[in-house]
């Protein structure tokens, strides 16, 4: 279970991406809240706040121009795809007795038995929707992959979430697998031949276009 | 040769959707289907077939070349190949199954087979 997080939030005036670049540069981050029907409300918090608030799973109490308070789950954010820099982020507005859907990080704990036979640990879902009250929301949830053999894997069912948290997901995703090393056979060897042998043909081609 | 300015950044296929590791391009243009080929089999080749492997990109765009010492006119030259465009931050390959050190040299041969720059990727996990 997470700890609540508190946050100083401005509120701002300017919309759209000749002011929001200009709070970037600023070195603050546009934010906005919304839910319950209340209408939308652009903030501002500052960059160093905003790591703390990705980091962090369950309520995020916005305290407004140091007086006026939201208590609110990240709801989504925006990353520059070159920079990685935070570009926005959306909160949503929760009450604390009412249950919410949000996505947590599935992490592995163990070593699963399969890998000390030559397999492959694969995580096939990273996160999970779970739905629980917003002080229930967990940071992250663990799955126990020690006993998974080669070629077995572990499903939403097999999971263990903490009181009071739980799912809609289908019981039979997979979550994580093992994959059992593939053999290469006498005829795969002499396909990846023919393969090297085509690869020189193909650069002449390639060479001769240019 | 005037083939247009691909102006912009990747606004789509710009994060890690499928695999743990990734090779993300910083530059603009043309990726034949040649150059897509050659990543693909460095990659696999020195992944030795562990692993699974995605192509983020598909060379669905023809283009067209008038042959050698042809005098200009007469017409559009013939199809000569595929292309994919991409713009800085696309994903080109991704990879899971495999240990970091593998897809981080597997990541860097492909690179190697691409006319551009690119970076590597890893998926960041939630800590315990």
């Amino acid at each position: 279970m997470s700890k609540s997080l508190s946050i100083t939030a401005t509120k701002r005036d300017g919309l759209g991406k000749g002011p929001a670049r200009r709070l970037r540069s600023a070195n603050l981050i546009p934010v906005v809240t919304y839910g319950h029907g209340a209408a939308a409300t652009s903030m501002t918090i500052k960059a160093e706040d905003s790591e703390q608030v990705l980091h962090h799973s369950g309520i995020v109490e916005l305290v407004i121009n140091g007086s006026d308070k939201k208590t609110t789950v990240l709801k989504t954010f925006q990353r520059h795809p070159i920079s990685n820099k935070i570009l926005h982020i959306d909160f949503q507005e929760v009450r604390t007795d009412e249950v919410v859907f949000t996505l947590v990080p599935l992490v592995s704990v163990g070593e699963p038995a399969g890998t000390r036979q030559g397999g492959q640990l694969e995580q096939v879902m990273m996160e999970i929707e779970v739905k629980s009250l917003p002080m229930n929301i967990p940071d992250v949830i663990k799955a126990d992959v020690s006993a998974l053999n080669l070629d077995e894997a572990l499903h939403v069912r097999n999971l263990v979430f903490p009181e009071g948290v739980s799912t809609d997901v289908a019981a039979d995703q997979v979550v994580f697998n093992v994959r059992a090393p593939k053999v290469q056979e006498v005829e795969e060897t002499a396909a990846a031949e023919g393969e090297e042998a085509a690869a020189p043909a193909a650069d002449t081609k390639k060479s001769d276009a240019e | 040769m005037q083939r247009g300015a691909h102006a912009g950044i990747a606004s789509s296929n710009n994060k890690l959707d499928f695999g743990e590791y990734g090779l993300q391009i910083l530059d603009r243009g043309w990726l034949t289907a040649n150059q897509i080929e050659a990543a693909r089999v460095a990659a696999t080749r020195h992944m030795q077939r562990r692993g699974q492997i995605w192509l983020r990109v598909f060379p669905d765009k023809p283009y067209s070349k008038k042959p050698l010492e042809t005098r200009m006119g007469k017409g559009k030259g013939a199809p000569e190949g595929w292309v994919a465009v991409v713009r800085p931050g696309n994903m080109i390959i991704e990879l899971s199954g495999c240990p970091e050190t593998v897809a981080k040299e597997a990541l860097a041969r492909a690179a190697s087979k691409l006319p551009f720059r690119c970076r590597f990727l890893a998926r960041q996990h939630a800590a315990v």
